[in-house]
């Protein structure tokens, strides 16, 4: 019996942690986010100074300075990390390119995309 | 576990999207597809066919059968379909977008309400620190700035013209 509930604590441990991305921004520290789920991140266009993460449940803009692809691109780079790293490894960190620059949220909905 | 499948496309470069619960690929036109539940996230397409929305879901299904070490899968696109990315339409009309500078010698944030590129509303504060801060909206419509409070301040700059409706009224002052 203890077995099996070891086995059940491991797994649940697996696969219920949460994970985090790190977004060092100039205005709001670092800013953690949960990224349970997953989001899809973007940018409406090129030089909008604007970059987005949606999922059904969140919407997240970011003010940015930069090439807003290549931070798009840093922030994939860093979701995709946290898919792929261990349940102790929490933190996810995104590294911007550089001379790119997180300004600040601007805004946390709860809702995601219509 | 989340994994992602990759999609390339022509004008939002590659997008990931995580395999949601209730991740259910639907083919809307030869224009659009729907990744995602209900209203889904919209891609602009062009030839959109059945035969994307297979590899899509093959893509889900590869996924789900891989290690969990292997976290993107790329999606196959059909030859003479393109992708041409996410669909900030909101019924078609024009993008409208805007970058807005707030001098650090304003006396005060703007608060600052907009139509988002979903069609929801969103309310930003602008800072007054001469950084610019930039958003896009949906559905395009007159410019209105609001100064019935107070005056908005001269040194509020606005980059784009493009014709929208905007509600700008200072809000506080600065901290």
């Amino acid at each position: 019996m203890p077995i099996f509930l070891c086995i059940f604590a491991l797994y649940f441990k697996k696969y219920i942690m949460k994970k985090y991305l790190s977004i060092p921004t100039t205005n709001n520290g670092d800013v953690l986010l949960s990224i349970e789920g997953g989001f899809v991140c973007f940018t409406p266009a090129i030089g909008s100074g604007f970059v987005s993460l949606v999922n059904p449940n969140l919407q997240i803009g970011l003010s940015v300075v930069g090439d807003e692809q290549e931070i798009v691109y840093s922030i994939q780079d860093a979701l995709v990390n946290a898919a792929k790293t261990p349940h102790s490894d929490v933190v996810s960190t995104v590294s911007l390119p550089n001379r790119a620059k997180v300004v600040k949220v601007l805004y946390e909905g709860g809702v995601g995309p219509k | 576990m989340t994994k992602y499948i990759s999609i390339e496309t022509t004008n939002s470069g590659v997008l990931l999207f995580p395999n949601l619960q209730f991740f259910i690929p639907t083919l809307q036109s030869s224009d659009v597809i729907i990744l995602g539940a209900g209203d889904g996230i919209p891609l602009s397409c062009v030839n959109a066919n059945q035969q994307l929305i297979d590899n899509i879901n093959e893509a889900l299904v590869s996924a789900a059968q891989a290690s969990y070490t292997e976290v993107v899968f790329p999606v196959t696109i059909p030859s003479g379909v393109e992708v041409l990315g996410l669909d900030f339409g909101g019924g078609g009309g024009d993008l409208c977008g805007y970058t807005i500078t707030v001098g650090t010698n304003a006396p005060y944030p703007i608060q600052f309400t907009y139509i988002d590129e979903f069609g929801g509303f969103n309310s930003i504060e602008i800072l007054n620190d001469g950084l610019p801060y930039g958003a896009y909206i949906a559905e395009c419509g007159t410019m209105r700035i609001d100064q019935s409070a107070t005056p908005v301040d001269p040194t509020v700059v606005f980059i784009d013209e493009s014709p929208f409706e905007l509600l700008v009224t200072p809000e506080r002052p600065n901290r």
